[in-house]
Parts: structure tokens; sequence; C-alpha cells
């Protein structure tokens, strides 16, 4: 007789080993496929910085002024082959500190392009111009960002604003709700 | 009771010991095997409930909120912008033309922020009469018109500053043309008469 460790394994303990992995691979893949099927996506997001600010600037010299800094917009998408979007919604015009006079919010515009990340359904920044109304684009995705959701995809956003001589003097501010959603 | 080998399984941590048959110590491998799928079975339950977990977690919150605040400053300036900046009058007679209109109009485009409330001026002031070495023509004589509002028609003067323009309150930007005119008189001796006009656009 042979002693035990030199005993090739059964097939019979085999199955009893292996069983349980197979179900548990199954029921994991079960719970990702419902997961993906349903659309339950976890987004996050964050802004950086999350204040800009437009310097004063001659008009005639400088129809456009460009933000103090370019705003990274950066969103994590768990796994799943949902699409969503990251939209804006202005608070209102630009409101001088007086609260007598308004800059329209429209003159409000961006540029966006890709900084990092991937998504795996696709990702697209999207140039617009800011709205008191209805939510304007800055993001469109699909499915998860990085590696099965771990990871994230961002776009870096350039803020112009059209410059005018019919501004009456003053400090102007307003905020922007930026949403992240499934759609 | 000595025992020869000793395994460890990574899966569970759980020793298994066996023992050669010839020693006639009791076999333990099928025990070990039992505790092991029993282990096995516990472990994929509570990875099967934590990927549940996870995932279930996602349904709660499937949308994110952040806010950008934008500021902007606007600091009062102004610009202004004649064109032509010369102008000339022809010689003619005074019988037959006793007002001389300048060979071009000017335009003025006139750029103004300033606050809400406040309000703009624009002013002309003469340095001189027009002069020619020792002789002159009161600068009086010469007269503008403008084509809209708001900017508006004027006396020249060297002594008091001549309002160009009524401007409404806060910022904006105008554009219009000034249309001048000297008057003629037998009274001019002959000669090139040259004054300046100094133009002040001011937003307070």
């Amino acid at each position: 007789m042979r002693p035990v460790w030199q005993n090739k394994p059964e097939p019979k303990a085999m199955a009893m080993f292996t069983q349980p992995l197979i179900a548990g691979i199954l029921i994991v893949m079960g719970l990702l496929i419902t997961n993906s099927l349903s659309h339950t996506q976890t987004l996050s997001l964050s802004l950086n910085p999350s204040s800009i600010n437009f310097p004063d600037q001659n008009p005639t010299n400088f129809p456009s002024i460009s933000a103090s800094a370019i705003v990274q917009v950066q969103v994590t998408a768990s796994w799943g082959n949902g699409t969503w979007s990251v939209t804006s919604l202005a608070g209102g015009d630009l409101l001088n500190s007086d609260g007598r006079s308004v800059i329209p919010i429209s003159n409000v515009r961006w540029t966006a392009s890709r900084a990092a990340g991937n998504c795996s359904g696709g990702c697209s920044c999207m140039g617009g111009t800011a709205s008191r109304s209805s939510p304007q684009h800055i993001l469109e995705g699909s499915g998860y960002t990085g590696f099965l959701g771990f990871g994230s995809y961002s776009c870096n956003v350039n803020f112009t604003l059209v410059n005018d001589w019919a501004y009456n003097t003053g400090s102007y501010s307003q905020t922007l709700t930026v949403t992240a959603a499934n759609p | 009771m000595k025992r020869r080998d000793q395994v460890k399984t990574k899966s569970t941590g759980m020793m298994i010991q066996s023992s050669p048959h010839k020693s006639g110590l009791p076999v333990t491998n099928k025990l070990g095997k039992e505790d092991v799928m029993k282990n096995n079975w516990k472990a994929l339950l509570i990875c099967t409930a934590v990927v549940a977990l996870v995932l279930l977690m996602g349904t709660s919150t499937f949308a994110a909120t952040q806010t950008l605040t934008i500021n902007a400053t606007v600091a009062a300036r102004a610009e202004l912008t004649l064109a032509p900046t010369t102008i000339n009058f022809a010689d003619a007679s005074p019988a037959t033309s006793p007002n001389i209109t300048a060979n071009t109009p000017v335009t003025v485009t006139a750029n103004v922020r300033t606050a809400k409330a406040s309000t703009a001026t624009l002013m002309a002031l003469a340095g001189t009469d027009l002069t020619s070495g020792t002789d002159t023509i009161p600068i009086t004589a010469v007269t503008w018109t403008a084509s809209a509002l708001p900017f508006i028609a004027g006396t020249m003067s060297h002594t008091s500053a001549q309002s160009g323009a009524t401007f409404s309150a806060g910022s904006g930007s105008y554009s219009g043309t000034y249309t001048f005119t000297l008057a003629n008189s037998w009274s001019y001796n002959t000669g090139s008469y040259v004054a300046t006009v100094t133009y002040t656009l001011t937003a307070p």
C-alpha cells in the first residue's frame, strides 16, 4: 500500500473541491450580469478646482475672457454597461454683488477635451453653453470607467466668458451645479 | 504518536495531518476533505454575500453632484475713438457760403463701463481759438451736429468743456458721427488756421 501523500486525488474528491468554486463563479457572474442589465451603476464626480474667476479685460482687445483655471471633471463609473452623462445647470445669471446687475449666464461657455482615463463603452467630452433653464452636457459616457469600474475618466474643461462693454462694473458670481447621472 | 507530514492548505489555513497506513494510525484524509469542502462552501457564501452587497450598494446611489462657483470682475474703463482725427474747412466766399462744412464727418465711438447707477460723460474742449500767426478766428465759430443720441450737437469753446453726448446710466457701447461747420465771415484774415480740440470720455 502506497503512503497517503502519494495517492492521486480521486475524481469524486476533486468534484467535492471544484463544485463550490464553479458554483461561486456562476453566482458572481450572474450577479454581475444582473447588475449590468439593470444599469444600476454608481457614479462619483469631482471637480478641480471648484471655483473659477474671469478677470477684468478690455472687451475691444479681449472679446472673450478665459477663466483663471482649467476645470478637471472626473467621473468614476462602477461596473455596468449603462449610459450616463455629466451635465451642468446654472443657478441663474451671473449676479453683481450689488444685486442690481447681471451678466447673462449664456455668455459663459466651455470647450472640453479628454484629460485621462477610459470608458468601456466610450466617453466623449463636450463643449457647451451654460444655461439656467436646461442642463447642458459636459461629458457623455457608457459602461464603466477604468478597469472594471476601478478607475476614472476625466475631461479638461476650458471656460470662457463673452466680454461686452455693456457689463456694469462690479463683482459677479453664480454657481453651476454639475451632476453625473444615468439618463 | 509520530506523524510524518503536514500539509497546510492556502484557502482555509486548516491543517491537514496524515499518517501512513503501515503505522496503524487512523487515516485522517477522508475527514480532511469533508472539512475543506464545508469551509469552501462557507467561503463561497461569504464571498457571494459580499459581492451581492457591493453590487446592491450600487443601486442606492447612481448620481453625484458637485458645484462650480463662477466669479467675474468688471472694472470701470472708457475707450474713445475719433476718426479721422483731422478735419479741414475749405476756403469759400462768405457771400455764397455763410457756413462751411468740414471736408468729412467724424465718426465717434464711445465704449464705457461704469456702475449701473453711474453716468459716463463726453466733453470737448478746444485748446485755443483757430490761430494763424497773430490772426485768430473765434473757436465758437465752429459748431457741430450729431447723427443721433446719445451724441448731441454743440458749439466749440476753449474756456469751458462742452458736452458731446448724454449717456444713459450704466455701461454701453455707442457709435455715431459729428459733422462740423465753420461760420464764415468777411472779417477773417487770410491764412491757415489751426486749433486742437480735446475730447474726454469719463466712466465714473
